[in-house]
C-alpha cells in the first residue's frame, strides 16, 4: 500500500519528465532523456554555486585540522538552503493535495498517506542538501583526505541532514496548517504566518553562523566551549570527517526527530484534512458591480489566483519582500554601506564598477519571482472557461505578463532608487540601471512565460508541483541568472571601452529586443497553443 | 444555428469522430446521446472552439468556428460535464467576471444574477468561495454564468448530473424558454428519459459515427427511446 502512494506521489512529480501533457502522450525515450539530462545539468550548475564558499572554508579550516568546523558550517548552509529552498511548498504537500478525500475515502491509515508525502519533502530536501553538501565531500577530497569510511559517514550524513530539513519543513507546515485552519483568510493567515516562521528560523541561523565565524576568528578561546553548546553541529561535524560514534550519535538524534515530527504529524493529519471551514459564513450582500473592460478583468483574475494560493504567492512573491526589506535596510545604513562597500569592491579589482554591479544584482534578485512560469499550469482543469469566452488568448496571456511587470517594476526600482541615492549615482547611471532593470523584468516575464506555454502542466493533484518543481520555473530560474550574470561579467569586460551607463544601456537594449521577440511570439503562437491545450 | 458538416476528429490513430453531420436550428432543443467515450464531449468542444478538429466544419450563425471563434463565442454559452470553476473566486464575482468578459451591462447583471441565483436557491451562498461549494452548486454556478449573456446557443455536457430534482425540472423550463424565444440548446446525456421528454431531436452516436439522428418519433417510433438506444449500440 506504501509502495503504491509512494509511487503514485512520485509519479505525479516525475510526470512532466515521461509525460507530454500538451500532447496527451508519453514522452519518447530521446526526449524524456534529454529532459532528465538537464535537469541534471541545472543541479550541477546549482552545486557549482556552493563549490567556491567550500574551497574558500576547506583552504582555511583543514590545514588547521578543524574538519569538523568546516562540515558544521557547510551542514549548517546545507540546512539553510534545503530550507528556504522547500519550506513554502511542504505545507501544500503534506495538506492542501486535491486527492486528499478520494485517498481517505479508501482503507489507507493516515499515517501512510502523511509517510507517502513526506518520503516527497525529503526527496526535494536530499536534492537540496546534495547541492551543498557534495561540493563540499569534494572540496575535503581535494584538500588531500582519503579513506572510504569518511565518505560512508558523509553520505549516511548527509542523508540525515536531508531528514532533518524534512522535519523543519513539515514543523513550519504543520505549525501553518493547525493555526490556519481555525481561521477564515487562510491565504493571509498562512502567507504570515509562513514568513514569520521563517524569519524565525533565519533569525537562528545567522546566530550560529555568527558564532562559528567567531569561533574561526578566536579559535583557542572558543572551540572547547562551542563543542559544548553547539554539540549536535559538532557531531555532525566530526561524524563527517570520519569518527564514528559522533556520526552515529547524530543520526539517532535526526533519525528521533524524524520520529517524533511523524508521529506529531500522523495524529493530527485526519482532524486537519477534515476540519471543515470554521468561522462565520460570508453573507451575500447585493450590490450593483461596475462593469469592467475586459483587459482590466482578465488582470483582476490573475490577482485572485495569485492571492487566493499562498502558495504562489511565498513561492514566486518572496523576492518582492527581499527587495522592499533591502531598500529599507539600504537607506537605514546608509552610512555605513557608502563608507564600506566601493572600498571592498576596490580590495577585488572592481572599484568603480557600482553602475554596473547595482542593476545586475537587483536583476538577479527579480529572477527568483517568477509569476509567469507557472500560470498557464495554475489554470489546471479550469482551463476551458477561458477557452470557451469571447477573448483572445493574446489578452489573456498580456494580463499574465502585466501582473508579474505590476509587482516587480515597482518594488525593483524602489531598490535601484535607494541604492542609487546610498551610492550617489550619476543620473547617467541612475537611468540606464533603471532601463535595464526594466527591460530585464520584461524578459524574465516573456520567457517564463514562454517556457510555460511550451511545457504545461495541467493535471496537477497539488499545484505546488507546477509551482515549484516544473521545468518551466528551473529553465527560467536557470536563464535569469545566466543572463543577469551575463549583464554582470560581460558589462565589466565592456566598460573597459566604453562608460558604465552606456555598458548598461547595451545590456538594457539587449533585454528590451529579447522581450520584445518573445512577448511577440506569445502573442501569437503562445496564443495558439493556450487556445489548444 | 449550428451547422456541423462532415466534422472528423483524431485522437492518434483513434478517429474519436468520423464524418459527423447534425444541424440544429433556432427554437430546437437538439439531444446527443451515445455510450461512454463515443465521441459526444469530443463534438460538444469542437463545437464551442476549444478543440481543434481534423476535417469538416462548424458554423454557428453562419460563422466558422474556424476562421472567427471569438464571434462565434459571443453567440454561444458552455457548460462542461464537470464544472471546474476557479475555486480560488467567490461565486459572485466569478459571474460578475464572465459578466465582465461578455460585456454584460452593470444592471442586466444585477437582474440575472438576482433572478437566476434566487431560482436556484444559490443566492444566499454567493458571498461563500467556490472552494467551499458541492458539486451540485457549482452545477448551479455554472449554469447561472451560461445564461448570464443571453446566449443564443447554449452547449452542455451532461447538465443534469449533481442537480437535486428541484433544479434539474428548473433547468429544464429554461432550457424550454431560451428555444421560445429563438435560441437552441445541444446538450449531451445519459439520461434517456430526459432526452425522450426534452428533446425535439436527438442524435445518437457511436465509435464517433453518427447512427441515428432525426425528430423524436423519427428516431424511435412507436418504441421506447432506450431500447432503440441498446437496439442501437449492440
Amino acid at each position: 500500500m506504501l509502495k503504491a502512494l509512494i509511487k503514485k506521489e512520485l509519479s505525479q512529480l516525475g510526470s512532466f519528465y515521461f509525460f507530454d501533457s500538451r500532447k496527451g502522450r508519453r514522452r519518447s525515450r530521446g526526449a524524456a532523456a534529454a529532459y532528465v539530462l538537464l535537469f541534471v545539468f541545472l543541479f550541477f550548475t546549482m552545486a557549482a554555486m556552493f563549490l567556491g564558499l567550500a574551497h574558500l572554508l576547506a583552504e582555511q579550516l583543514i590545514p588547521a585540522e578543524l574538519d569538523w568546523l568546516y562540515f558544521a558550517m557547510m551542514g549548517l548552509t546545507a540546512v539553510m538552503f534545503g530550507v528556504i529552498g522547500s519550506v513554502f511548498t511542504t505545507h501544500t504537500i503534506l495538506y492542501k493535495a486535491k486527492d486528499n478525500e478520494a485517498l481517505l475515502a479508501m482503507p489507507i491509515p493516515p499515517s501512510k498517506i502523511l509517510f507517502s508525502r513526506m518520503i516527497i519533502v525529503f526527496g526535494s530536501s536530499l536534492l537540496l542538501v546534495m547541492a551543498v553538501w557534495l561540493p563540499a565531500m569534494l572540496c575535503y577530497a581535494a584538500e588531500g583526505a582519503s579513506g572510504w569510511l569518511p565518505v560512508i559517514l558523509q553520505i549516511l550524513l548527509m542523508i540525515m541532514l536531508a531528514a532533518l530539513v524534512t522535519v523543519l519543513n513539515c514543523a513550519l507546515g504543520w505549525l501553518v496548517a493547525l493555526i490556519s485552519r481555525r481561521l477564515r483568510s487562510k491565504t493571509a493567515a498562512t502567507v504570515i504566518l509562513s514568513l514569520v516562521f521563517l524569519g524565525a528560523y533565519y533569525f537562528f541561523y545567522f546566530k550560529i553562523r555568527d558564532v562559528l565565524a567567531y569561533i574561526i576568528s578566536s579559535l583557542d578561546k572558543f572551540e572547547a566551549a562551542f563543542r559544548g553548546w553547539g554539540w549536535p553541529l559538532s557531531q555532525l561535524g566530526l561524524g563527517a570527517s570520519g569518527e564514528v560514534l559522533p556520526a552515529i550519535i547524530f543520526t539517532l538524534m535526526t533519525a528521533g526527530l524524524f520520529a517524533i515530527a511523524y508521529a506529531v504529524l500522523s495524529a493530527t493529519l485526519l482532524r486537519i484534512l477534515t476540519a471543515s471551514n470554521a468561522g462565520r459564513k460570508a453573507v451575500y450582500r447585493e450590490k450593483r458591480a461596475a462593469q469592467s473592460s475586459v483587459e482590466r478583468a482578465l488582470l483582476g483574475k490573475e490577482f485572485r489566483r495569485l492571492t487566493g494560493s499562498a502558495t504562489y504567492l511565498l513561492n514566486c512573491g518572496l523576492g518582492l519582500l527581499i527587495m522592499l526589506a533591502g531598500a529599507v535596510l539600504l537607506i537605514i545604513k546608509a552610512e555605513t554601506v557608502r563608507s564600506q562597500f566601493p572600498a571592498i569592491l576596490e580590495s577585488i579589482g572592481l572599484g568603480g564598477a557600482l553602475t554596473i554591479i547595482i542593476p545586475a544584482a537587483i536583476c538577479f534578485i527579480c529572477s527568483m519571482d517568477l509569476f509567469t512560469t507557472s500560470t498557464v499550469s495554475l489554470e489546471g482543469k479550469s482551463i476551458w472557461i477561458l477557452q470557451s469566452m469571447p477573448v483572445e488568448a493574446s489578452k489573456v496571456l498580456r494580463a499574465k505578463v502585466d501582473m508579474h511587470l505590476i509587482l516587480n517594476l515597482l518594488p525593483s526600482w524602489v531598490l535601484f532608487a535607494a541604492a542609487a541615492f546610498v551610492f550617489r549615482l550619476p543620473a547617467a547611471d541612475a537611468v540606464s540601471g533603471a532601463a535595464l532593470v526594466f527591460a530585464f523584468n520584461l524578459f524574465i516575464a516573456e520567457f517564463g512565460l514562454m517556457m510555460n506555454l511550451l511545457k504545461p502542466n495541467l493535471e496537477w493533484t497539488n499545484e505546488a508541483v507546477p509551482i515549484k518543481q516544473g521545468m518551466p520555473v528551473m529553465l527560467t530560474l536557470f536563464i535569469g541568472w545566466i543572463t543577469a550574470g551575463l549583464s554582470f561579467g560581460i558589462g565589466l569586460a565592456l566598460n573597459a571601452f566604453l562608460p558604465a551607463f552606456a555598458a548598461v544601456l547595451i545590456f538594457a537594449a539587449l533585454f528590451l529586443v529579447s522581450g520584445v521577440v518573445i512577448g511577440n511570439w506569445v502573442a501569437k503562437r503562445g496564443a495558439e497553443i493556450f487556445s489548444n491545450l | 444555428m449550428l451547422k456541423i458538416t462532415n466534422l472528423t476528429k483524431c485522437y492518434g490513430e483513434k478517429r474519436a469522430v468520423d464524418d459527423l453531420t447534425l444541424h440544429i436550428a433556432p427554437g430546437e432543443i437538439y439531444g446527443f446521446i451515445g455510450h461512454n467515450g463515443a465521441g459526444k464531449t469530443t463534438t460538444l468542444k469542437c463545437a464551442v472552439g476549444i478543440l481543434r478538429f481534423d476535417s469538416g466544419e462548424i458554423e454557428i450563425n453562419g460563422i466558422s468556428v474556424k476562421s472567427d471563434p471569438t464571434a462565434c463565442k459571443r453567440l454561444i454559452a458552455y457548460i462542461p460535464d464537470n464544472p471546474d470553476i476557479y475555486e480560488f473566486m467567490t461565486g459572485i464575482r466569478y459571474l460578475n467576471f464572465v459578466a465582465d468578459i461578455y460585456g454584460v451591462s452593470a444592471a442586466d447583471r444585477a437582474e440575472r444574477i438576482r433572478r437566476y441565483g434566487d431560482a436556484f436557491e444559490l443566492t444566499g451562498d454567493l458571498a461563500q468561495p467556490v472552494s467551499a461549494y458541492s458539486h451540485g452548486m457549482k452545477q448551479k454556478l455554472a449554469i447561472i454564468s451560461a445564461w448570464l449573456h443571453d446566449p443564443k446557443l447554449i452547449i452542455m455536457d451532461e447538465p443534469f448530473v449533481g442537480l437535486d430534482p428541484k433544479a434539474a425540472h428548473l433547468l429544464k423550463q429554461m432550457m424550454r424558454e431560451v428555444c421560445d424565444e429563438g435560441g437552441a440548446i445541444f446538450f449531451s446525456t445519459h439520461v434517456l428519459e430526459v432526452a425522450e421528454k426534452l428533446c425535439d431531436r436527438i442524435a445518437i452516436i457511436k465509435n464517433g459515427r453518427l447512427i441515428r439522428s432525426g425528430t423524436m418519433e423519427e428516431v424511435k417510433g412507436d418504441e421506447s427511446l432506450e431500447e432503440v438506444f441498446l437496439e442501437l449500440q449492440e
